[in-house]
């Protein structure tokens, strides 16, 4: 178990003073995959980099199954990383690269290299062994570097969002090895990433950071459905943010609310918009259709009720006879929403959900 | 709360090779420019300004500072306006002769600096052949290439390289795309040169102007050879010194040379550089050039043969001159000059070739520690080795040979007379170019390459000798390559150094020139540039194959 107590990191420039992270406390435990999630600037990289031990924490203390490794430089903390970048050495064969850290650690070379086929042949890079890494697609030469630090058998790995530089079918499709992977050989991954797509589907734990501060953690469905804050619903995709004075116009209380016990001042709703549904009910809202558009799987609305806008996604099938202009009842349920605090408005992560009118 | 004690232990021998290489930069290269200072103000007395005062009174220091200001203006400005010509047909357009531009810029390195001016005297002095044979015949008329019109040729010859090579870069960094956006709003491309590509260029105009002028500035050979009653700082200084022995008044003097020099390069630096809106990161998307049509593809052609020809053709002259009997009268083969040159300059060779073999691999060496603690540590005090290697770079060649012989002529460090010297400042002079080298290289490396090998487990030792040491191979061998053939070359400082027991061969030449036996000079350059040649092409054997 990895454990970051208290850390805080600034960075100072001649002029100024940058807080990267402050007042950290984390919890990795061992065997399941963790996830930083958050914006770029967010501190999730840095913090990566202060496991690794490629940066110090200005204050506070990393411990390893419950020992400091402050004190360990990068080499001798053995957690391999997996970088954007791939860092693959030019100048080695892709034999050579994997089998590097077993040469660090004087490996007898018939061990070597029958680890190095070994782990080629489960990623599928033995018929490029003896090439150089400029040779290989995007996808091999992360491939390799994946062999690289596996071959070491660590017990944690950490990765620097290694599937930026790839196309969107091949990150699907490496995310899913990373996954299995890591549930076969049991390591410990922790997984910097921005693409909460990529947080959700893979990670046991996801932890979401913003401004150098940790906004929430959980499994991927509890910050998903159960987001505490605006930033955290907004960051994990399309979401409708319902105000308490727009709530009183429709008669919602949030005593409704079966999973709160006072009435917090100030707090808002988040519904998503696949937990809008069209009703035809007698008490259901009713809103104005101001825009439609067809996604395939599903049909998102955009709806108008009290001068607030809100986006339904709902089947395909039950739009088909709907126009824009007409008056449509939808309701949605108390218990599929989260209750969130406001945070401060971030203009980079303003939701699709809040064009002109 | 431990307060990282790793980054305390990487630090600590980081910081003891900074304090040592300072030490070092201190000694060799801030030292006896501060013997210089301290020789113009003692006198006799002890403490005085006589040697200033008596410098301005005697109008010893202020016309050859006028000339050299003059000179180094008008050659900074005619350089600078060739080159930036030249770099903008053979950037943006395809033109034939191209290829002779760049065997220019090659012959300009690997040249001794003042062959040019040996090639001049050969065809346009007194005994010149074309003098003698066509002007003085035809037209009466013999050139006077002694003094300031045939420096401003000579160095604007010399000098137009520096300008060429820095705006290609620059016109090359910029993305063709920008120039394309430019037409599709309508602009000609007239319009589009002055209100995109002018101005985007202009900060290396400026840039390229300030280096030319403390070329011009620290010029050294070819004033000595041709500026006849035209006196400027680093002659007057050298003459002052060799000649009156007037030390006091030769430091005078290289200070006067000095402060210009240093002046132009911190505006260069600090200021110019600054404003420069052409980033060099990513590579420009690849877009076809133009050819050239009609009317323009000749006068574009016909601009880079007006201006390729002369200077090739002074390449050759010194060529023929080595090779033809009797220079202007008898013109059949022989390799008499060559035999009989490098029977007298044998010594001299050989020292060139050893001292430049010992003095380049510390440069190498220190320039490589410079580079690495520069961009890879946190030694406190590394900005000083930055700014102290970069202002070397504005030292003329001439201050820093005086400063030398000032600086090392008493104990402790007596060393004037021996081999090192020469080694000592060749080594430092061009530790600067082993270092921008190595930087340049690092900088390309993803820093992420030497993370990977220490989370796998790699030490400080091992990532240096396995990862970094080979990925910054070709910077090293383009570092060894460059410091050495510039000791080979160098003149205008190791004048001031050598000696009866180590002589080097540019100073031969020199020696030649001064007694009028130019077929030997030319002999000599054509041996030298042979080797260094011979020399450049094998270490590109060495050079690994581009890996990105």
């Amino acid at each position: 178990m990895i454990e970051i107590q208290n850390v805080t990191r600034d960075f100072k420039t001649d002029s100024a003073s940058f807080r990267a992270l402050s007042s950290i406390n984390l919890k990795f435990q061992k065997g399941r995959f963790h996830t930083l999630l958050g914006p770029s600037g967010c501190g999730k990289t840095t913090l990566l980099r202060l496991i690794a031990g490629f940066e110090t924490p200005t204050t506070g203390d990393i411990l390893h199954n419950g020992r400091s490794i402050l004190s360990l430089e990068s080499h001798q903390r053995g957690f391999p990383m997996v970088f954007q970048s791939y860092a693959l050495f030019p100048h080695m064969t892709v034999f050579e690269n994997i089998a590097y850290g077993l040469r660090v650690r004087s490996t007898p070379s018939n061990d070597v290299r029958r680890h190095v086929e070994e782990i080629a042949e489960k990623l599928q890079l033995t018929e490029h062994l003896f090439k150089l890494p400029m040779q290989l697609s995007g996808g091999q030469q992360q491939r390799v570097a994946l062999a690289r630090s596996l071959i070491l058998k660590p017990e944690v790995l950490l990765f620097d969002e290694p599937l930026s530089n790839l196309d969107s079918r091949l990150r699907v499709l490496l995310r899913e090895e990373i996954r299995s992977l890591q549930i076969q050989n049991g390591f410990t991954a922790i997984y910097v990433t921005h693409d909460q797509e990529e947080a959700m589907s893979m990670s046991d734990h996801v932890v979401v950071m913003n401004h150098g501060c940790v906004m929430q953690t959980g499994s991927p469905e509890q910050i998903y459905f159960r987001p505490e804050t605006e930033f955290v619903a907004r960051f994990l995709g399309d979401v409708n943010i319902l105000s308490p004075t727009w709530l009183s116009q429709i008669s919602f209380s949030l005593k409704d609310l079966d999973f709160i016990n006072s009435d917090p001042k100030n707090y808002s709703i988040a519904v998503r918009p696949e937990q809008i549904y069209l009703s035809t009910s007698e008490n259901a809202l009713k809103g104005r259709l101001l825009k439609k558009m067809f996604l395939g799987h599903r049909t998102r609305l955009t709806l108008s009720l009290h001068q607030q806008k809100l986006v339904a996604d709902v089947p395909a099938q039950e739009a088909t006879g709907l126009q824009t202009g007409m008056e449509i009842g939808f309701v949605f349920a108390p218990k599929e929403t989260a209750l969130v605090r406001p945070s401060q408005p971030d203009k980079t992560y303003d939701s699709i959900l809040e064009p002109d009118l | 709360m431990a307060k990282t004690d790793s980054q305390i232990k990487w630090l600590r021998p980081s910081q003891l090779i900074t304090f040592g290489l300072l030490l070092l930069l201190a000694i060799f290269v801030w030292w006896p420019i501060g013997s210089i200072l301290k020789s113009t103000i003692t006198t006799e007395a002890g403490f005085g300004f006589d040697h200033y005062r008596f410098a301005l009174q005697s109008n010893s220091l202020w016309s050859p500072f006028k000339n050299s200001l003059y000179l180094g203006v008008t050659v900074g400005v005619l350089a600078t306006l060739v080159g930036f010509i030249l770099a903008y047909f053979t950037s943006f357009y395809r033109l034939p002769g191209a290829f002779l531009i760049r065997g220019l810029t090659y012959l300009s390195m690997v040249s001794p600096p003042f062959m040019l001016a040996i090639a001049l005297i050969m065809l346009f002095g007194k005994q010149g052949i074309l003098t003698q044979s066509f002007l003085l015949p035809l037209f009466n008329w013999a050139p006077e290439i002694y003094g300031f019109y045939g420096l401003v040729l000579i160095e604007t010859l010399a000098y137009f390289c520096t300008s060429y090579l820095l705006l290609s870069s620059t016109f090359s960094s910029i993305d063709p795309i920008l120039l394309e956006a430019s037409y599709s709003q309508g602009a000609s491309r007239m319009k589009t040169f002055w209100k995109v590509i002018f101005p985007l260029s202009l900060p290396s105009l400026f840039t390229s102007f300030l280096l030319i002028f403390i070329e011009s500035l620290a010029d050294f050979g070819n004033p000595l050879i041709l500026s006849g009653n035209f006196k400027v700082l680093s002659v007057e200084s050298y003459l002052k010194i060799t000649g009156e022995y007037d030390t006091a008044g030769g430091s005078v003097l290289a200070l006067a040379l000095l402060l210009p020099c240093l002046l132009a390069y911190v505006i260069q630096k600090w200021v110019v550089s600054k404003k420069s809106f052409v980033t060099l990161t990513g590579k420009p998307s690849p877009s076809p050039r133009p050819q050239l049509k009609g009317l323009a593809l000749v006068m574009a052609s016909g601009l880079v043969v007006f201006t390729c020809l002369p200077i090739l053709s002074l390449y050759s002259t010194v060529l023929f001159g080595a090779f033809v009997k009797t220079w202007g009268a008898g013109h059949e083969f022989t390799l008499l000059h060559i035999v009989n040159s490098l029977r007298e300059t044998r010594e001299a060779f050989l020292d060139s070739f050893l001292i430049s073999g010992i003095s380049a691999p510390i440069s190498l060496v220190l320039g490589f520690i410079a580079a690495l603690i520069l961009l890879r540590s946190k030694a406190s005090g590394k900005q000083l080795i930055e700014a102290s290697s970069l202002l070397t770079f504005a030292v003329p060649g001439t201050v820093i040979g005086i400063g030398y012989i000032l600086a090392f002529n008493d104990h402790p460090l007596l060393l004037t007379g021996t081999l090192w010297i020469i080694v000592a400042l060749l080594a430092f002079r061009n530790l600067p170019l082993a270092l921008q080298s190595v930087k340049n290289n690092l900088l390309q490396i993803d820093p992420s390459m030497e993370e990977g090998a220490r989370s796998l487990g790699a030490g400080p030792t091992r990532v240096f000798a396995q990862i970094v040491t080979p990925l910054v191979a070709p910077g090293l061998i383009s570092g060894f390559s460059y410091a050495f053939v510039k000791s080979i070359t160098a003149i205008s400082a190791i004048i001031f150094v050598v000696s009866g027991s180590w002589n080097l061969i540019t100073v031969n030449i020199l020696g030649f020139v001064e007694t009028s036996h130019l077929s030997k000079a030319s002999a000599i350059c054509v041996v030298l540039m042979t080797l260094i040649t011979v020399l450049l092409t094998s270490t590109q054997i060495f050079m690994p194959k581009e890996r990105r």
